[in-house]
């Protein structure tokens, strides 16, 4: 009998949490069997495994600071928002605060403030990782860091009369991109993903200088980018920071899905010189093919972010589509009839889908 | 993921982009100014005191209103358009136009702005009135090479070169007597600056802080008319301050003296 609750140590509080909850689920079924009569474990092994349990709960409880019971999971999900709110309040209370006093200061102290704030706040993010096993706190200061990068960039250009290009945006994707990897804080990598993508919205040529006015107006500059998010949990695992890679490919399927949907509806747009209606009809076509790839990609990877995200690309797809052919034809009321009964379609569709599945599992 | 190496990527990240802003402003300011222009408060408005901001602040006015106004596309037309690289194969009434020149992105060119020039003195006859009180600045040329525009507009105390966003499009002013659009035309628009809010040091700011903040201008301010020391809203007619402004290699404008307009 190995000594209670040993075994590997989890490489990340996510991987710790699932293991938590994989106790108490599998506690519960136990409980569960027992009762019906389905199994019955002798008070020897009983008391070993709760031992084994117990003691590998307080483990990650130690090292993780997991969640055990419901209660602390309700709590957790409470200090998540209260770590949000916080954070946009102090960000705005910095803010104004510093505005207050700004047209006072001397200029190298307004340029020392600008600069030395999100260092401090880094600064401050070590000290709290290295006290707390949670990181709440050191979520609510790599938020302010951030804000107080993303904010300051902007008001040292202003205060020297400086123009700021968008190229601004990968230094901002880089410092909370950098962030969120140090300490693991998947909200950082959403906010550098989103950053890096606005700064590909920018692209309008490859011999143009990118302005902010620009954003938007080439949407294909958004699918390299796309294709790349989707792709870079496969190119480099991320084996600790499991919470990482459905980021990636929630935002880079929306890079593909979105512009995709509007270059379907507006060929003027594409950076290719074809018409604008066979520009419109490939990217139709394109975004139903790539849609349903995804579908079944998610699926069969068991990437439930995949599957939803392609899911409901693909639906919006059809809907429009729909509206197109029908809209200004057809009465209002057999409209949304053939809207509904599209929905049942996709329903049953999807209901032989699961039992097939069904079917190759048994 | 060792942590140390990407705390300094975020750190040296947070040092570097700062420090390029103050290269940037430092190129700006570092050889002789590009272009001196010596204007009032008609072109250099005070931006209103509010949202707890308590110092003043000034914006180039370069008559962008009179946009909305244009019957046909004046200096800044098709030609012009094809110039700064925008497509313009198709007609400005042909039906496909406005989805065609809506989705151009907009470009960043430089653009020639014109200090009470012949510009000016046409809007001031078109649009009489307001003549006294309107902006001189007026948008009278566009390039993508600086050089080529100041070769063009050689007067450094009369034109300034600076940055812009600008965007092509087909438009039709809106007539409210008639309640009808004229026939489109093609036209670029200029959408903003790309520096069109100007901080001043604090050691230039006094006389404006006190004007936006609607106090007695303070005597070290050297302020000399009744205007001037009135404080408040500006007057219609007389401007309460003259500002020098110029612009350096980056074609940054900044503000290098506030005096009372005498």
């Amino acid at each position: 009998m190995t000594e209670a609750g040993s075994g590997p140590t989890p490489s990340s509080r996510e991987e710790a949490q699932r293991r938590a909850d994989r106790i108490g689920a599998f506690q519960c079924e136990l409980a569960e069997l027992e009762r019906e009569g389905a199994l019955r474990l002798t008070e020897e092994q009983r008391a070993a495994l709760d031992l084994h349990h117990s003691g590998l709960l307080e483990r990650l409880a130690k090292t993780y600071d997991v969640d055990r019971t419901d209660r602390q999971r309700r709590l957790s999900s409470g200090m998540k928002a209260a770590t949000l709110l916080g954070a946009l309040a102090l960000a705005a209370a910095l803010y104004t605060f510093l505005y207050r006093f700004w047209g006072g200061m001397p200029v190298a102290l307004q340029a020392g403030v600008v600069v030395a704030t999100p260092l401090l706040l880094v600064a401050g993010m070590e000290i709290a990782a290295r006290r707390e096993r949670s990181l709440y706190v050191t979520l609510l200061l790599g938020l302010l860091a951030g804000a107080s990068f993303v904010i300051g960039l902007p008001v040292l250009a202003g205060l020297f009369n400086v123009a700021l290009p968008p190229v601004s945006l990968l230094a901002w994707a880089a410092f909370c991109g950098a962030l969120s990897y140090a300490y693991g804080l998947r909200l950082l990598l959403v906010a550098a993903i989103l950053f890096a993508l606005g700064y590909a919205g920018t692209l309008s040529g490859p011999t143009d200088h990118c302005v902010w006015e620009a954003f938007g107006h080439r949407p294909e500059a958004f699918l390299p980018l796309g294709v790349l998010l989707v792709a870079v949990p496969r190119l480099a695992p991320h084996r600790s920071l499991t919470g990482f890679p459905p980021a990636f490919r929630t935002f880079g399927l929306l890079a593909l899905f979105l512009p995709i949907l509007i270059l379907g509806r507006a060929g003027n747009a594409s950076f290719l010189g074809l018409g604008p209606g066979t520009i419109e009809a490939a990217y139709q076509l394109l975004g139903f093919v790539l849609a349903a790839l995804a579908v079944w990609l998610g699926v069969r990877s068991a990437w439930p972010e995949v599957t939803n995200v392609a899911g409901g690309a693909f639906v919006v797809y059809l809907y429009v589509k729909l509206y197109d052919w029908w809209w200004a034809f057809l009465p209002r009321w057999v409209f949304f009839l053939v809207l509904g009964l599209v929905a049942v379609g996709l329903l049953l569709l999807l209901r032989r889908f699961h039992s097939l599945s069904r079917r190759s599992t048994a | 993921m060792k942590r140390a190496p990407l705390l300094a990527i975020a750190a040296a990240v947070a040092v570097v982009a700062p420090l390029l802003v103050f290269l940037a402003s430092a190129s700006n300011r570092a050889a002789e100014p590009e272009a001196e222009v010596v204007v009032t408060e008609r072109e250099l408005r005070l931006v209103p005191l509010g949202e707890g901001r308590r110092w003043a602040v000034l914006r180039l006015d370069w008559n962008r209103d009179l946009q909305w106004s244009q019957k046909e596309p004046g200096w800044f037309d098709r030609a012009k358009l094809a110039a700064l690289g925008f497509d313009v194969r198709l007609a400005a009434d042909d039906l496909r136009a406005s989805g065609f020149y809506g989705w151009q992105p907009a470009r960043e060119v430089f653009l020639a702005l014109e200090f009470d020039g012949p510009a000016a003195a046409a809007t001031d006859l078109a649009y009489p009135k307001d003549a006294s009180s309107r902006s001189r600045l007026h948008p009278v040329d566009a390039a993508l090479d600086a050089r080529a525009l100041r070769a063009r507009h050689p007067d450094r105390q009369r034109v300034l070169v600076v940055r812009a966003a600008v965007t092509a499009e087909s438009y039709g002013r809106w007539d409210p007597e008639t309640r009808k659009s004229s026939p489109p035309f093609l036209r670029g628009r200029i959408q903003r600056l790309l520096v069109e809010e100007i901080q001043v040091p604090r050691g230039r700011r006094a006389l404006l802080d006190a004007l936006a903040s609607g106090e007695a201008v303070p005597a070290g301010a050297g302020a000399t008319s009744a205007a001037a020391t009135a404080g408040g809203k500006p007057s219609a007619e007389v401007p309460r301050y003259r500002v020098v402004l110029r612009t350096g290699g980056r074609l940054e404008p900044w503000v290098a003296e506030v005096s009372p307009h005498s």
